[in-house]
């Protein structure tokens, strides 16, 4: 009985991965890194008025004669997650993304800003 | 050594074997414990105060969250019945399904976190292991649920943020199947080996009077043998067409003792009925909308109108939770906000609970009511040592506090 369980210990899959390298699929629903599309943003600033923990900031853009206006700036440091920013865009300018990669070494890429590049990887 | 001679042991605000910050102070002769002083408040965290001067109303519902990481469906939908009460905001029926659904998936998860963790505190490691492998089910079916494992973000006020589809549906009956199917295993770890039952049997035993005279709630009272539930008494979202009713121990062995063993029964007992409840309300949910103002900027504005006030009541794992909740027009924070947590009823039970018992047995008893310190955040000081009983008066604060400012000033030179 004993070492039945044993061979069977030792010839199954380990129930962890190597995380880097693999990376278990998410939820559909999953809320991850921000993914801002600044075409469609009119600047009303609801989700500044919104975000529960303070972490959107309406910031002038770098390239200020195509973009005149003001865009929210993401603090991922300070973002609790719960989508409601994507909830309240009336333009669906914001849309949170699968990606939970977030940990860095460096603390100024924690905070998103509006004219970023996007990220050719995610889906 | 004579016999009245009693030392006292502080546990705690930061002990191995409590995982949250309070302090016990026991008065032990012997190995025996004669007083037990609980020592509270020691993670304050003024989530009321940002709640009444920060935030609106719907940004609160994720504060409320974030009261305690295993209560994120019943801290926020208290507060959110509370809001809709004070606003008169109607819930559509399917929300209400689904969020019967979700607190009930949260009462398994809970309940069995609990039991991993009980099977720890009396170095049962192997059990812990168990159930929180089977503990994975539901919290993989959480996040297909609603995108996170902890923090859920479904809550709303007039409904709920996400549906329950099809396919959805389909994985929680497959997960309740698993449930089911794996319930006679536990109820074998649990209730029928001779460590556990050693370990748990009429030790912490809280009497029937006590607790009702200490007003213990949620699992704690029900293993006493008091009927008390607050989805069976003042039912709330699909309860009522349901008609839950209290799970008491006699219903499994036919006796009540009012000890740990009981409340371990009554908590497997709950994990069975959640499940049931769950395959009930998938069964019966009724289709339509899940919010009732579909325009989120619209409902913010009709909150900064509102005005009246509000009492939420939910049973969350641990016991009967309250929001309490006032708004005032043309003020975005709440006027008034109110949490009483469970814990808070359940952490006085300790001192009889505790009382005559072993040192060694402090960490199963304790841990036996499911404490959560971050929900408590009160101030309670409490006084047991029976040979001399003393009130903390004014003048004695004040008294203290002058010896306090002298010391520092000594000190400080």
């Amino acid at each position: 009985m004993v070492m039945e369980v044993v061979l069977k210990n030792l010839f199954k899959k380990p129930m962890t991965i190597k995380f880097p390298y693999e990376s278990i699929e998410t939820a559909p629903r999953y809320r991850g890194k921000h993914e801002f599309y600044i075409d469609r943003c009119i600047s009303c600033a609801i989700c500044q008025r919104v975000c529960p923990n303070q972490a959107i900031r309406m910031v002038p853009s770098k390239n200020k004669e195509k973009y005149p206006k003001l865009y929210p700036e993401i603090d991922l440091g300070k973002c609790c997650w719960c989508g409601l920013c994507e909830e309240f865009c009336p333009k669906d300018a914001i849309k949170l993304t699968q990606d939970y990669f977030l940990s860095t070494f460096d603390p100024n890429t924690v905070i998103l800003p509006p004219d970023r590049e996007k990220d050719k990887s995610l889906k | 050594m004579s016999e009245d001679t009693t030392y006292t042991i502080p546990i705690g605000p930061l002990h191995p074997a409590i995982h949250e910050p309070i302090t016990l102070k026991l008065q032990v002769s012997g190995e025996e414990i004669v007083g037990v002083d609980v020592i509270c408040s020691q993670v304050h965290r003024g989530i009321e105060w940002i709640g009444m001067n920060r935030n609106h109303p719907i940004q609160s519902i994720y504060l409320a969250e974030r009261v305690c990481g295993i209560c994120n469906i019943c801290h926020p939908l208290c507060m959110v019945q509370a809001v809709e009460k004070a606003a008169e905001i109607e819930v559509p029926e399917r929300a209400d399904y689904i969020r019967t659904i979700m607190a009930e998936l949260e009462r398994i998860h809970s309940h069995l976190l609990w039991a991993g963790v009980a099977a720890h505190e009396i170095g049962f490691d192997t059990v812990f292991h168990y159930t929180w492998a089977l503990r994975e089910n539901v919290m993989d079916l959480i996040e297909y649920l609603t995108g996170n494992r902890v923090t859920k973000a479904i809550m709303m006020i007039g409904g709920v943020r996400r549906d329950i589809t099809d396919e959805g549906a389909k994985k929680i009956r497959e997960g309740m199947k698993f449930y089911l199917s794996n319930f006679r295993k536990i109820e074998e770890i649990f209730l029928h080996d001779p460590t556990i039952k050693m370990r748990t049997r009429d030790v912490g035993i809280l009497t029937k009077k006590d607790a009702l005279e200490l007003c213990a709630v949620g699992p704690v009272a029900r293993s006493s043998g008091v009927p008390k539930d607050v989805r069976q008494d003042f039912p709330y979202a699909a309860y009522g067409d349901y008609g839950v009713k209290a799970i008491l121990p006699d219903q499994y062995n036919g006796e009540i003792h009012g000890d740990v063993f009981d409340r371990i029964i009554v908590r497997l007992l709950e994990v069975k009925q959640s499940v049931n409840i769950i395959n009930w309300a998938l069964e019966n949910m009724p289709s339509g909308p899940i919010i009732s103002e579909k325009n989120l900027v619209r409902l913010k504005l009709r909150l900064k109108k509102a005005e009246g006030e509000g009492v939420g009541r939910a049973e969350a794992p641990r016991g009967e939770d309250i929001h309490y909740v006032r708004l005032q027009a043309n003020r975005e924070p709440f006027l008034s906000w109110k949490i009483r947590a469970p814990t808070y009823n359940n952490v006085l039970p300790w001192i009889p609970m505790l009382l005559g018992q072993q040192i060694a047995d402090v960490p199963i008893v304790a841990a036996s009511t499911d404490p959560c310190m971050s929900c408590l955040n009160r101030v309670t000081v409490v006084d047991t040592d029976k040979k001399k009983e003393f009130q903390i008066t004014k003048e004695y604060m004040h008294d203290l506090s002058v010896k306090k400012t002298r010391r520092l000033i000594r000190n400080g030179r």
